[in-house]
């Protein structure tokens, strides 16, 4: 138990100079440099917590949309989720992936308050209404042993 | 005027008294109701439930809007098929729907420049310009305020910070499923995003009027709505009508029921508290913009974006509001597809459920409505049951 702790220690303390001291990339998918480059983006906070399976960090816009991104022990950015007064730079966040959001198929009754994408490697949930939205992209590949969906939130 | 009997549609099983000064209600939402959503008088719009102008809706309700000149008030144009949205705030008509020949003053900014809106929806944005609109609807009229014209050429394109804050720029009557909104949510302001324009190149700003629910403009009844809607059979409905009756506790026709118990909301995001299979969600609401009752259940299968439960299911929850006033709510989810399968010109069905995949939050959409009269009072509006924002039903 003691050596797991300081073992997690560690880690954390090695992912957070990582995300303090490299250079700007991608989002989602990406490597955890990419964390950095959407803190830059969203001129905001950083707030970093770390457990064994994964490490999150949480970026609070000043619009007080927060957006946490979820970050492998490996530095993968393998999920993402966002809640607040104002829709997140969904392009910054998704990196690569935004493309494959906005290309999408449309649901097949109008309504303006829920949208998902469930493709094999890109699940993205998005919902809410003026002045309150929320949701959450990952790539189900991606998500670390013993981590389950509803850890992201 | 005929009075109104608000608490005929709801089958009010309990009332007793809970601490905290709230109560608690039982309701059963599933189409035993006996209301027929019709009441008239110059505070009352016809709301008619259809497949809308995309051909394709359910669970949608809309009414018509006119829109004049503020400068020349009899040069207007009535717009069908504008959904009534309780979970946003502010009229946007798209481009298309408005006669080519019409126009309406841009707002400006102070050195002239066009005032451009991103609105976002949980489902994507629409661009477009704002503008400067008597808004009419029933006898009721909203002087010179600023409405959201979406998808029109004057806009353009929009900049990459709007675009990215959502999938598909909702910019046609096909994409959005309507000829527009009108947002009749507890808030004034749409708190969205704005940009001046100087030369086609956008930057944000802060407009002197955002875009704003005309209900709190109007001369009188303007604390809040009552989205007034008849019950449905399990089977469904091919047609609806309802009324969107304006002012609360303001005319002899939209006094609070004896039997209506007050709900109040969040003050920043207008959500109260759902408890559903044992979980409490905070930021809930019941909003007549979303076709189904959106629940968070990985226990029920889904199909096409909603619920498919091999046998029609029996739920309830608990609608809690900050003043700890608190409703038991049953409602059924049936199989979506038997149901529009079995009634292929079906375009209310109360018993339409759908998964709300993510997000701290029970969505109570039009289904919730059936067979009661739900108020909503505008933030920070006097109204003879107290100051809003809430709902009452």
């Amino acid at each position: 138990m003691k050596s797991n702790r300081s073992r997690r220690w560690v880690l954390g303390a090695a992912l957070l100079i990582q995300a303090l001291s490299l250079p700007a990339l991608a989002a989602l998918g990406g490597d955890l440099t990419s964390v950095e480059s959407d803190q830059l983006q969203m001129k905001g906070m950083l707030r970093t917590t770390v457990t064994a399976a994964y490490s999150v960090h949480e970026i609070q816009a000043p619009s007080g949309t927060v957006v946490r991104e979820y970050v492998t022990p490996a530095g993968k950015v393998f999920a993402v989720a966002w809640s607040g007064p104002r829709m997140p730079d969904l392009r910054q966040t998704l990196g690569s992936y935004f493309t494959e959001y906005t290309q999408a198929p449309r649901p097949l009754r109008p309504n303006h308050t829920h949208f998902q994408v469930a493709d094999p490697g890109f699940v993205l949930q998005s919902s809410g209404h003026m002045r309150a939205y929320s949701g959450r992209a990952y790539i189900p590949q991606l998500l670390p042993q013993n981590v389950v969906v509803t850890d992201i939130k | 005027m005929r009075r109104l009997i608000a608490v005929a549609p709801i089958l009010v099983l309990l009332l007793i008294a809970a601490c905290g000064g709230g109560g608690s209600s039982d309701i059963a939402s599933t189409g035993t109701g006996t209301g027929t959503g019709t009441t008239s008088g110059s505070n009352v719009a016809a709301i008619t439930v259809d497949s809308g102008p995309s051909g394709n809706s359910v669970n949608t309700p809309f009414v018509s809007v006119t829109v004049c000149q503020p400068a020349s008030p009899g040069t207007c144009a009535t717009v069908d098929h504008i959904e009534v949205d309780s979970g946003s705030f502010g009229l946007r008509i798209i481009a298309s729907a408005l006669p080519t020949s019409f126009t309406l003053p841009a707002e400006e900014d102070a050195n002239g420049a066009a005032i451009d809106e991103c609105a976002v929806f949980g489902d994507g944005y629409s661009w477009g310009s704002v503008a400067l609109a008597n808004v009419q609807i029933a006898g009721e009229t909203a002087t010179n305020i600023a409405v959201q014209i979406i998808g029109d050429a004057s806009s353009g394109t929009p900049p990459t910070s709007c675009s990215s804050m959502g999938s598909e720029n909702e910019n046609s009557v096909a994409t959005f499923g309507a000829n527009g909104i009108i947002g009749v949510g507890p808030f004034v302001g749409d708190a969205q995003v704005y940009y001046s324009c100087p030369g086609g190149t956008c930057n944000e700003t802060t407009p002197s009027a955002e875009v704003s629910n005309p209900v709190a403009s109007f001369a009188v009844d303007n604390n809040g709505v009552i989205i007034e809607l008849p019950a449905v059979p399990a089977s469904g409905a091919t047609s609806l009508t309802g009324s969107l009756v304006f002012g609360i506790g303001t005319e002899s026709n939209n006094n609070l029921g004896t039997n209506t118990t007050i709900y109040t909301l969040d003050a920043n995001t207008g959500t109260l508290s759902i408890t559903y299979n044992s979980n409490t969600y905070d930021m809930s609401f019941l909003d007549s913009g979303s076709n189904a009752n959106y629940l968070i259940d990985s226990s029920i299968p889904t199909c096409d974006g909603f619920y498919c439960p091999t046998s029609t299911l029996q739920l309830s929850a608990t609608i809690t509001g900050i003043n700890q006033a608190a409703a038991t709510v049953n409602f059924d989810v049936a199989n979506a597809s038997d149901l529009f399968n079995n009634n292929p010109t079906g375009v209310a069905f109360s018993n339409l459920g759908a998964p709300n995949t993510f997000g701290n939050f029970i969505d109570f959409g039009l289904p919730f409505f059936f067979g009661l009269n739900v108020y909503t009072a505008i933030a920070d509006a006097q109204t003879p049951g107290g100051v809003g924002p809430y709902v009452a039903f």
